[in-house]
């Protein structure tokens, strides 16, 4: 069973009487483990599909099946607690809580969670341990690079151990650099077994994953598997 | 949490302002105005609550008596009295009684030269047993010298040391009204009485007063002393009856004199106060009107300013009722602080009043009621509480994706 099934999917945005259609009836699948980058000119409905995936929206029509749940019947106390389990995000402006340490952004989403402090603190080390920040642990996210700050993201997204992580345009903000070192660390979260979805409307950074869903007007354009994959080398090589 | 109001130190203060000052101003209005009801009541009751008064005039329980209005009625006599106490064992509850004259002249010592403009006030030899007044030096005059209108004065301690100075009054001759008296006596001191000087007087035997000061027959008012607090009521009828039998009047509704007890005194002054208190309460709780909608209104730009972060806990899971505990919680705690600090510095503030007052002679109690620490803590979540839901379910009902595209 595949983790994502979408079918004959729908989305119409509603705004003073006047119908404005952003996606028309997609289907595709997404399975355990994949990197997928939904890419995409500005206006097409990536980022429309990506709330839709992440449960931050609701599809006009068609069916959206979620590791076997309709999320069309899901409540908005239940796909709140989707977004809480299910899935990690990174943003393009990384959305950060400003004057907090590194640790308690990265402790936020298990706020939500219920876990106890001594736990939400170790699962917390953890991710940033994966992310390589475990020297910047009570650091305040305005004393980071713009390259650290996506990274304690990252690190936000991973907390939970979630089922996908999801990264919108996650270099968008970033010099070129520490975007192939933001690629490089999903590169091996998605090796380590992390179903990642990453929506760009960069051709370069799109090729970073293993398969891309290009979308145009609302419709999906091509759905193919990369060929030559860019591979962003260690974050060691990178600082030389 | 802490963190979040630690960010904006200054901000948290200044919001903080109106529910500190608010709290503040109902502590120390509860326990000034208690202490001020117990400065009235504790004069009125040390006089004792087993006193009958007598006002000339007609009874209207409600209204003040007319001596208070400066009319002067001359219809109670000092022979009322002396038939109420004297009744030849009818009634032996009443055990002592007085009548009272006052009027006022500069009095002189030849000794030294010295003047005081002071009162006098002429009383029967029983005022020591009727008002449980106390001698400091010599001897209050006696029945004997009262009925036979002997010159003597005993002085309050204020005036004798007004006239005297450092030397002894006793056995000195004064002058009032022109005429010489012998002092005898020195009282002990008393303090203030229904806001009068009781030590600034001079105490002559009533008849003296009436002849030869005053030029008069008849009694301003006059007290009766009861055995016992229980027996007033009875007391009072007793009186009644006496005087209308001596004033000629059949029935109670023409009567031309006026009998209180001092707990009925009580009663007026405690429902005056309260009265008061409930009002002074009342323009201080609309300092804490102000300040929670000045606290209304820093959250709701709180609300506005944190969109993002707003935006972002409902991305990462948080439910609706998440995000209103959040600011709801953040709301009381500014007002909960807030009421504690006022609490603080309202007790403070009390707690000098009262020794000021204390220093400056007044029998002023410091009250501080566990109930009104209540008021103040429950009154602080309160506006908390009230006027934290509106920010708080506007912020839980952002759209998260909308608020984490907001600039």
């Amino acid at each position: 069973m595949a983790l994502i099934e979408i079918k004959n999917l729908y989305k119409t945005y509603t705004s003073e009487g006047l119908e404005t259609p952003v996606l028309h009836n997609l289907d595709f699948k997404i399975e355990k483990g994949e990197f997928v980058a939904i890419t995409g000119p500005s206006g097409s409905g990536k980022s429309t599909l990506m709330h839709i995936l992440s449960f931050m929206d609701k599809p006009s029509c068609g069916e959206y099946v979620f590791d076997g749940k309709k999320v069309n019947e899901l409540t908005d106390d239940q796909l709140a607690e989707m977004r809480s389990v299910a899935v990690g995000f990174v943003f393009q402006a990384f959305n950060l809580l400003p004057r907090t340490s590194v640790m308690e952004n990265v402790m936020l989403p298990l706020v939500y969670t219920g876990d106890k402090e001594s736990v939400r603190q170790h699962k917390a080390k953890q991710a940033l341990t994966a992310v390589g920040l475990e020297h910047r642990l009570n650091y305040f996210t305005n004393q980071l690079s713009g390259g650290e700050k996506q990274r304690v993201a990252i690190a936000r997204a991973l907390v939970n151990n979630p089922a996908v992580i999801f990264a919108d345009e996650p270099t968008g903000n970033l010099d070129s650099k520490s975007g192939l070192q933001v690629m490089k660390i999903l590169q091996d979260l998605n090796e380590q077994g992390h179903t990642i979805i990453l929506v760009t409307h960069e051709r370069y950074t799109a090729e970073h994953a293993k398969r891309i869903l290009r979308i145009r007007d609302g419709i999906i354009e091509s759905d193919e598997k990369v060929v030559n994959r860019q591979i962003a080398k260690g974050a060691s090589e990178l600082a030389k | 949490m802490w963190h979040v109001l630690g960010r904006n130190k200054i901000r948290s203060f200044l919001t903080m302002l109106g529910i500190i000052i608010g709290v503040m101003a109902v502590i120390v209005v509860m326990s000034v105005g208690a202490g001020a009801q117990s400065l009235i009541l504790n004069q009125v009751k040390s006089l004792g609550s087993d006193l009958v008064g007598i006002l000339p005039g007609a009874s209207d329980e409600k209204g003040p008596p007319a001596s208070a209005l400066g009319i002067v009625i001359t219809s109670l006599k000092s022979e009322d009295i002396d038939k109420i106490v004297n009744n030849n064992g009818e009634y032996p509850q009443i055990v002592a009684g007085t009548g009272y004259v006052k009027g006022s002249d500069t009095i002189t010592w030849s000794g030294n030269g010295n003047e005081v403009d002071t009162s006098f006030t002429g009383v029967n030899a029983s005022l020591i047993d009727v008002e449980n007044a106390k001698v400091a030096a010599g001897r209050f005059f006696t029945e004997e010298e009262d009925k036979t209108m002997a010159r003597v004065a005993v002085l309050g301690s204020d005036t004798a040391r007004d006239l005297f100075g450092e030397d002894d009054p006793i056995n000195k001759d004064i002058k009032i009204k022109k005429t010489t008296f012998n002092i005898i006596g020195v009282m002990a001191r008393r303090g203030t009485s229904g806001f009068q000087n009781q030590d600034n007087q001079v105490f002559v035997p009533l008849k003296t007063a009436q002849k030869l000061l005053l030029g008069i027959d008849y009694i301003s008012f006059a007290r009766l002393k009861v055995d016992a607090p229980e027996n007033v009521n009875d007391a009072m009828d007793y009186t009644r009856m006496v005087l209308r039998e001596r004033h000629k009047i059949d029935k109670p509704a023409d009567e031309d004199f006026n009998v209180r007890s001092m707990a009925q005194g009580v009663e007026a002054i405690t429902k005056i106060t309260d009265a008061l208190k409930f009002f002074l309460v009342a323009v201080a709780a609309i300092a804490l009107i102000v300040g929670g909608i000045g606290i209304m209104n820093i959250m709701l730009a709180a609300v506005q300013e944190r969109t993002r972060e707003i935006g972002l806990r409902k991305a990462v899971g948080a439910k609706n009722r998440h995000i209103v505990q959040q600011f709801l919680v953040e709301t009381v705690m500014i007002t909960f602080i807030g009421g504690a600090i006022g609490i603080g510095l309202g007790i403070l503030i009390s707690f000098i009043v009262a020794k000021v007052a204390q220093a400056l002679g007044y029998n002023w109690d410091f009250v501080i009621s566990i109930g009104s620490i209540l008021l103040g803590c429950v009154v602080s979540i309160g506006v908390g509480l009230l006027f934290g839901i509106t920010p708080a379910r506007r912020a839980a009902q952002l759209d998260p994706i909308e608020a984490l595209r907001y600039e």
